[in-house]
């Protein structure tokens, strides 16, 4: 019971914070901070999932969608997207959203081929995954210094990983996708219970497991792709989340995963109002709150592993 | 009772041959045990009768249907695997470790648990239900995925190699263990290097052990462990063996170099 009160306690400070600000009124209340926190919400329940089902899949704690490449395919799909289509208007997003699943699941499914190789080992992928992130990023960066001023600055902006221009209409789009996103990761509960027996002898238990592989990396990568269509690739959430719901929860994958999503709401919001409140007049996006605590974690995991083979 | 029918398989991978030629009919009443010297094709063939490793030639027969047509439940219902090297990547509780090998029976989580405490009772190792399977010893890990493949509940227990990082003791206890299985009808496969598990099985099963040999690929052996082979195990080892009497089964040990 104990993650169920963490959760919650930190979701409600994270709704609460804006009721308690001296400029407290109905408009910036209903159509800034609400919608700010749905979205946060939303965001950081799938890509906390998603991070415990990749760490599930490819059985390591490093693998999660910002270490296997996964958020950088799909914002090189979104980017591409959104130099072709206009960002800012609504028409434009759903085919921005279905362009960053399609990179993602691309990314997704070279690097499942490659660790399924026979001699496959953790560090194959997660080198495979910097090869795209750096690829992807260097792609990115060639398309935005093409692009005229305006376009590069609402590009850069969103890159960094944010919820700023956040309104109903993208919290409308984002709801039904993350909300199938998440059933289809949490229904993988029980299979990849039987995963942690390691894939072959998974395999013998009676968990399919090529469907296991491609259910829980397709729907992680639907999720991702319109989380980072909208938000922009908010990194290291997937592993931060994981990791602190592990240290409430333990590894059994009926609580992990769960956990994972709650934790992760209620982690994203609160860093989405740290960054609006650190320092004063000036917004830090999300993204930079994350990776500024996901990059040390990401160190001392290695540390960890690197000390007890 | 599910009976495996190996019918003239071979196995290649990238290009090399495994093993070839193989025809077994194996039946759950009696006990086999595959012995042949390292790389032999030993533990392929084990992975092969349970689809893991699809033959090249040939085809794997649980009664009347091949392996590849049989689903994912029903082969987890015919076979449970001892694995030689198993995959322990995480801090899970030896519980919720084992939930996976229920993973055939839609029942709820408390069913599979009381199942699972069931069987690591039975492997005499209760005591451990709620230790991190990473901190455990080689041979209580071992003793653990056996209470695994019971719970499995499958007609067939494949053994690969279940005597490592066992103790002499505790492996003569496992043995127990599983003569007893195969006593209420669990069909024994036993992949093995301890020549001096075949005394003790027999007598601890009751019923004469099947010794099948495989040697580059080829079964050279196939006798009842009733009677001395050592004339056998020496061709197949290539070295000289002999056999002693202990408690009226053959044991067999290496010749002085």
């Amino acid at each position: 019971m104990r993650w169920v009160v963490l959760s919650i306690g930190l979701t409600v400070i994270a709704v609460a914070a804006p009721l308690v600000g001296p400029a407290a009124d109905a408009f910036v209340l209903w159509q800034l901070r609400v919608p700010r926190v749905l979205m946060a919400m939303l965001v950081g329940c799938v890509l906390g999932l998603a991070g415990a089902v990749y760490q599930c899949l490819f059985e390591n704690p490093l693998a999660t969608p910002s270490t296997v490449g996964t958020t950088g395919g799909a914002a090189l799909g979104a980017m591409v997207a959104s130099l072709i289509f206009p960002l800012d208007t609504f028409g434009g997003m759903p085919v921005i959203v279905l362009a960053a699943f399609l990179g993602a699941a691309a990314v997704t499914a070279l690097i499942a081929v490659i660790a399924a190789r026979p001699r496959a080992q953790i560090s194959d992928v997660l080198l495979a995954g910097i090869a795209i992130s750096l690829g992807s990023s260097a792609i990115a960066m060639g398309l935005k210094a093409s692009a005229d001023m305006a376009a590069t600055m609402r590009v850069v902006q969103w890159s960094l990983g944010n919820l700023s221009q956040v309104g109903y209409d993208r919290v409308l789009l984002l709801a039904p996708i993350a909300s199938i996103a998440v059933v289809l990761m949490l229904g993988l509960a029980r299979p990849l219970e039987a995963l942690a027996l390691g894939y072959e002898r998974a395999a013998t238990v009676g968990v399919r497991v090529h469907r296991l592989r491609a259910l829980g990396l397709g729907s992680g990568s639907l999720g991702l792709g319109a989380c980072v269509a909208l938000c922009g690739p908010i990194a290291f959430v997937g592993l931060i989340v994981p990791h602190m719901a592990r240290g409430v929860v333990g590894e059994a994958r009926h609580r992990l995963l769960p956990a994972s999503a709650m934790i992760g709401a209620g982690f994203l919001t609160l860093a989405d109002t740290l960054g609006r409140h650190l320092i004063d007049f000036r917004e830090i996006p999300v993204g930079v709150i994350t990776a500024a605590t996901g990059a040390p974690l990401l160190v001392f995991i290695i540390w960890r592993q690197a000390s007890n083979r | 009772m599910a009976s495996i029918h190996v019918d003239q398989c071979d196995l290649e991978i990238h290009g090399r041959s495994i093993y070839a030629d193989v025809s077994l009919r194996l039946t759950p009443s009696q006990p086999t045990v595959v012995i042949g010297p390292s790389g032999a094709g030993k533990t392929s063939l084990l992975r092969s009768i349970m689809g893991l490793a699809p033959v090249t030639r040939g085809r794997i027969m649980v009664n009347d249907t091949t392996i590849e047509s049989l689903s994912a439940a029903d082969r987890a219902a015919t076979f449970a695997w001892l694995p030689q090297q198993p995959s322990v990547l995480h801090g899970m509780t030896v519980v919720d470790y084992l939930l996976g090998a229920r993973y055939r029976f839609r029942e709820p989580r408390s069913a599979s648990r009381n199942r699972i405490m069931e069987s690591l009772a039975l492997c005499d190792v209760s005591a451990l239900a709620t230790r991190s399977v990473r901190n455990l010893s080689g041979g209580e890990l071992q003793r653990v995925l056996l209470a695994g493949c019971f719970a499995q509940e499958s007609q067939w227990l494949l053994l690969d190699e279940p005597a490592n990082h066992l103790d002499p003791g505790l492996a003569r206890s496992l043995m127990a263990m599983v003569a007893d299985r195969h006593r209420s009808g669990l069909g024994l496969l036993v992949v093995t290097h301890h020549l001096d598990m075949l005394g003790p099985l027999q007598r601890m099963t009751g019923v004469p052990v099947r010794v099948i040999g495989i040697r580059s690929g080829q079964v050279e052996l196939d006798s009842c462990g009733d009677r001395d082979l050592a004339t056998e195990l020496s061709a197949l080892y290539d070295f000289p063996m002999r056999s002693i009497m202990v408690d009226d089964y053959f044991h067999y040990v290496p010749e002085h170099a």
